[in-house]
């Protein structure tokens, strides 16, 4: 797969996910500029 | 957490394989008022690396833990999402660093919350002082 060689944070950061009001947000935007600890849960409930 | 990831300059973002309308739920069980976001294709989840399966689920440690928590009273409630999708933690950035790496291999296995801590904060150790 070619997009394996890159880091983890690069192939996540293009990515969208949804907010709570269904708006498509792109993942790697939060870790662009600093830092994140980013949660992966494995349901809500 | 949110305010020891915070001391160290970091940011929290929680992602579900939910549905957006299963968000509000989550933060009033939870009280999280931080980033939150879902995913229902999981393709995040996939490009991560998580594991996704029944086996995963219902792995023998996954069971013991889960009756340890029934018998110390916690009760789940109804799951939304995917059932069988298993979680991670990730410290990334900034930019394409990746600082701390954690897929859950089942049911209720957890990262050290110190070592994730520990990732966001990469400053060496203070050199001893005096003479």
């Amino acid at each position: 797969m070619p997009g394996m060689s890159k880091p983890l944070a690069a192939r996540l950061a293009p990515l969208t996910v949804l907010d709570e009001e269904g708006r498509a947000a792109v993942l790697g935007s939060t870790w662009e500029h600093r830092s994140a600890v980013v949660a992966f849960v494995r349901h809500f409930g | 957490m949110q305010p020891a990831i915070a001391e160290r300059g970091g940011a929290l973002v929680v992602l579900g394989p939910a549905r957006p309308e299963h968000i509000a739920g989550f933060r009033a069980a939870t009280g999280y008022d931080g980033a939150l976001f879902v995913d229902p294709s999981l393709g995040s989840f996939r490009e991560a690396g998580l594991a996704h399966g029944w086996a995963e689920t219902f792995h023998p440690l996954a069971v013991v833990k889960g009756v340890r928590a029934f018998a110390s009273g916690f009760r789940q409630g109804v799951r939304q999402g995917d059932p069988v999708q298993q979680g991670g933690t990730f410290v990334l950035g900034p930019g394409d660093a990746v600082r701390f790496e954690w897929r859950d291999r089942h049911a209720g296995d957890h990262p050290d919350l110190h070592e994730v801590l520990a990732a966001l904060d990469p400053r060496p150790p203070s050199p001893p002082s005096g003479p």
